[in-house]
C-alpha cells in the first residue's frame, strides 16, 4: 500500500471518529423534552408532546390518509393508504432507539409525503 | 460494438449481478442498511483499469438498472444509482492522481457509494437523520474498499494485466 493511500485511509477514519465524537456531544440528555412533529409536504401539520398518548389523523384533500399514534413512550405510523406501506413497517421511534434507527427520529411516508419526526427540545 | 465486446460486457455484467445478489443474501450488520461488501466493485475496478472509464460507466449503468429490475427493487434503485454514480466519479478522478493504486481508488469508491446513498436518504426523508450512520459506514467502506481493491489487484495481475 502506498504512502498516500495510508494517509487517505487514516484521514477517512479520523473524519469518521470526529463525526462520531460530534454525535456523542449532541446526543440529547436524559429528561429532554420530547415532541412529535408531523409535516405534510414540508409544512408542519401537528406538533405534539411525546408524553401524551394520542392519535394524529392526517387526511389530505386528495384522499391520502395516514394515522400517526403517540403512545407516551414512542411514536409510530399505525396505518396509511399508500401502496408500499413502508412507513407502517418503519416501526416505533422512541428516545431509546432513536440513535440506532437508520432514519433516526423520522418516519416517512414517501407516497403521501408525510414526515413524522421525534425531536428533543434541549 | 463487435461481438467480442458484447460478450465481454455481458460476462462482466452477469458477474456484477451475481455478486450483488449473493452479497444481498449474506446478512452483514443487519441493524445498519447500507453496509454491504460491494463485491461488484471489484469487477468495476477491473473494467476501469483494463477497459477504461467509459466501459466502467456502461457496466455501472447496466448493473444498477438490471439489479434494480431483477432483485433489489425500484426504490432501492434510487439509492444504488446515486451511490454508484458518485462512487465511479470519485474512482475515475482518483485513478488519475499518481501515488494512488487500486487500493486507494477502491476505498474512495466504497466511501463514495455510501455517501451517495446517505445523501439520497437525507433528500428523501428531508432531514439529516440518516447521516448518523456515516461514521460506521465510513469505517466499513475503508475495510470493504481494501478487500475489493485487493481482489481486483490479484485478478488483474493473474490475467496478465500487470500491477495496479
Amino acid at each position: 500500500m502506498k504512502k498516500r493511500e495510508i494517509g487517505l485511509i487514516v484521514g477517512i477514519l479520523v473524519v469518521a471518529a470526529g463525526l462520531y465524537g460530534f454525535q456523542l456531544l449532541r446526543a440529547p440528555r436524559a429528561g429532554a423534552h420530547w415532541q412529535v412533529r408531523v409535516s405534510v409536504d414540508g409544512e408542519e401539520y401537528a406538533l405534539a408532546e411525546l408524553s401524551q398518548p394520542q392519535r394524529i389523523e392526517v387526511r389530505q384533500p386528495d384522499g391520502k390518509e395516514n394515522i400517526v399514534v403517540v403512545d407516551g413512550q414512542g411514536v409510530y405510523m399505525e396505518s396509511a393508504n399508500c401502496e408500499n406501506q413502508q412507513c407502517v413497517h418503519q416501526g416505533v421511534v422512541s428516545p431509546e432507539n432513536i440513535a440506532d434507527r437508520y432514519l433516526g427520529g423520522s418516519i416517512v411516508c414517501l407516497p403521501n409525503r408525510v414526515l413524522v419526526e421525534l425531536e428533543a427540545e434541549q | 460494438m463487435n461481438t467480442k465486446a458484447i460478450a465481454r460486457y455481458g460476462l462482466l455484467t452477469a458477474m456484477m449481478l451475481i455478486l450483488g445478489f449473493l452479497e444481498s443474501r449474506i446478512p452483514v450488520a443487519m441493524a445498519i442498511p447500507g453496509v454491504k461488501l460491494g463485491l461488484a466493485n471489484a469487477v468495476l475496478l477491473y473494467a476501469l483499469y483494463l477497459m477504461g472509464g467509459k466501459s466502467a460507466l456502461i457496466l455501472m449503468v447496466l448493473k444498477v438498472v438490471l439489479s434494480g429490475l431483477s432483485f433489489s427493487g425500484l426504490s432501492a434503485m434510487m439509492y444504488s444509482a446515486a451511490g454508484s454514480a458518485l462512487s465511479l466519479a470519485l474512482m475515475v478522478l482518483l485513478k488519475k492522481i499518481k501515488g494512488f493504486s487500486v487500493l486507494g481508488v477502491s476505498v474512495v469508491g466504497a466511501v463514495g457509494h455510501n455517501v451517495g446513498q446517505l445523501a439520497v436518504a437525507c433528500l428523501i426523508t428531508g432531514s439529516w437523520a440518516p447521516m448518523a450512520q456515516l461514521p460506521l459506514l465510513l469505517a466499513s467502506a475503508v475495510l470493504t474498499g481494501i478487500a475489493t481493491g485487493l481482489a481486483a489487484r490479484l485478478t488483474v495481475k493473474h490475467l496478465g494485466g500487470g500491477n495496479i
